[in-house]
């Protein structure tokens, strides 16, 4: 009971600490370098694994563009995140069965990007959230997708995510997206 | 003189600590970190104020760093910050290319709570960016003006908390059991915002919070003098905090009536202290912590840098990593009956 309680505590305290001081800003970094957050997994899953692959992978033969990770608590959290009014992420990692099951709500606020590849069993599709994050034009926020899925193609960044992740294999995961009944983004992987 | 010693011993500690920590890499600093990915692991979620200085800090740490290196953000939030601490302290690599900005609540955790897989004293301190001071505001019907004022009020300050883990409620649970203060408390609120509104409905009548936070999100009730500051809690004192007579507002730490209640004052308010800190694990080759530390300091004092924390209202004061280290160590050093004193104190368990 008192370990429960605590628990509570300190998850409040963490949510205070998060919103102390903190006025808003935008995602746009000092040298007008465009910053998305990916929602990918627990920390001791695959997919946050892989996360910190594609971070890097961008990082690296990104022009423009930065990718963080974030350690949620898996794809349900994900949709939840990516469509929420404030403080959205940009990108998540999500298994196809989990979109097939996302509300309309959630659906309507996303876009397919690509496949990321197998895990248990299950395809991992990548989708970004349709709002442009704040500060950021919409031609740019684009520009910024396209770069995130030009990079994620290249041999590069396959060698270095499977590093991490062994099922990395990308692909344009149409048939998953069109199942779910999420569209496509433009700048969506061919 | 035992104070003394102690002391003496602390900083012996920490230069013994920075020089003997891990031996010096085969690599330079500069062929490790150039064309390399520095990650920094945040005990929170994107979004906040570790997020917003995160993100201001490393975009120019990395231009001062041997190398420049690219750097990628991992937001990793849970247990208050607990979550990343143990990642950070047991499972990331040790190699200097992971840093981490960890909860300021960490030592309070580790004193007071107990059975945590992390030694904040054994953490190699980059630098802090900047105090989490926090201040002590009552609403402006009880007439309170000063923190005498408040000794002599004879109707309770009632005080809105967000937990007993906090902040707001470790400060006045201290002013009243420690200063004697009429205070009480009332925990349950879901946070600053809820505080603030319960404030201004009178429901509340006082709240003690960040001051960057008061600034922030309550600078309206500042500026209209509905709050008045009246005691400030941290190590340091900050300046230009007045309190309802124009006159500078105390440091809580200077009021302690003997050395064991300053050190138990003290361990309170190290939350403050140790505030934006950056570090790296334990076991990171000590010329790359060096070289951090270094970059560290540079960037505090870059111009771009302070213009950039400018116009996102940053507050910049930093602290270098042998500052950190030592106050950390200090904090950790404290005698085990007086934790014991602090804890029965806040009423932990």
């Amino acid at each position: 009971m008192i370990s429960k309680i605590t628990t509570k505590m300190i998850g409040a305290l963490a949510a205070l600490l998060i919103l102390c001081g903190a006025p808003a800003h935008t995602a746009l970094a000092a040298d007008g370098q465009i910053e998305l957050v990916i929602g990918t997994g627990s920390i001791k899953g695959k997919i946050f694994a892989m996360g910190n692959g594609v971070a890097t992978a961008v990082a690296l033969g990104g022009k423009g563009v930065a990718i963080y990770n974030y350690a949620t608590k898996g794809a349900k959290d994900n949709l939840k995140r990516i469509s929420k009014k404030k403080r959205a992420i940009n990108l998540a990692a999500v298994p196809a069965k989990s979109l097939a099951k996302a509300g309309a709500k959630q659906l309507k606020a996303i876009s397919g990007l690509m496949s990321l590849g197998t895990h248990k069993g299950d395809t991992v599709l990548l989708v970004v959230r349709n709002k442009a994050p704040k500060g950021v034009s919409k031609s740019a926020y684009a520009k910024a997708v396209g770069e995130v899925v030009a990079v994620l193609n290249s041999a590069a960044a396959a060698k270095m995510i499977k590093r991490e992740w062994s099922g990395w294999s990308p692909a344009s995961g149409a048939g998953a997206f069109k199942s779910a009944g999420v569209k496509r983004h433009a700048a969506a992987a061919m | 003189m035992a104070k003394r010693l102690q002391a003496t011993l602390v900083a012996g500690l920490v230069g013994a600590g920075l020089l003997a920590a891990t031996p010096v890499a085969a690599e330079t600093p500069a062929e490790f970190y150039k064309d390399n990915v520095i990650t920094i692991i945040l005990g929170a979620g994107p979004g906040g104020g570790y997020d917003l200085y995160a993100r201001t800090v490393m975009s120019h740490l990395v231009k001062h760093i041997p190398g420049k290196p690219k750097y990628i953000l991992q937001f990793m939030p849970g247990a208050g910050g607990q979550k990343a601490a143990q990642y950070v302290y047991n499972v990331s690599s040790k190699d200097g290319s992971k840093l981490a900005k960890l909860s300021n609540m960490l030592p309070v955790f580790q004193l007071l709570r107990g059975n945590v897989k992390y030694d904040v004293a054994k953490l190699n301190y980059i630098g802090r960016a900047a105090s989490m001071q926090y201040v002590t505001m009552v609403w402006h019907t009880t007439g309170v003006k000063s923190l005498e004022d408040a000794q002599k009020a004879t109707t309770p300050i009632i005080f809105g908390s967000s937990g007993k883990s906090q902040s707001n409620y470790i400060v006045p649970t201290v002013m009243r059991e420690l200063l004697g203060l009429n205070v009480k408390v009332i925990a349950g609120y879901p946070g600053t915002a809820a505080i603030n509104k319960a404030l201004e409905q009178g429901e509340v009548t006082g709240r003690a919070g960040a001051w960057s936070s008061w600034i922030s999100r309550a600078g309206h009730l500042i500026k209209s003098g509905q709050v008045v500051a009246i005691a400030q809690s941290g190590l340091e004192k900050a300046t230009g905090i007045t309190n309802g007579y124009g006159q500078p507002t105390p440091l809580l730490l200077d009021l302690a009536k003997n050395d064991d209640e300053r050190a138990i004052l003290k361990l309170l308010a190290s939350d403050a202290a140790i505030g934006r800190n950056f570090s790296v694990p334990p076991g990171v080759p000590r010329d790359r912590v060096k070289a951090l530390c270094r970059a560290f300091d540079a960037t505090m004092a870059d111009p771009t840098f302070l213009a950039k924390a400018k116009k996102r209202k940053l507050i910049v004061e930093p602290k270098t990593c042998e500052w950190l280290t030592k106050t950390a160590r200090e904090i950790v050093a404290t005698p085990k009956p007086l934790v014991a004193r602090a804890k029965a104190l806040l009423g932990w368990k």
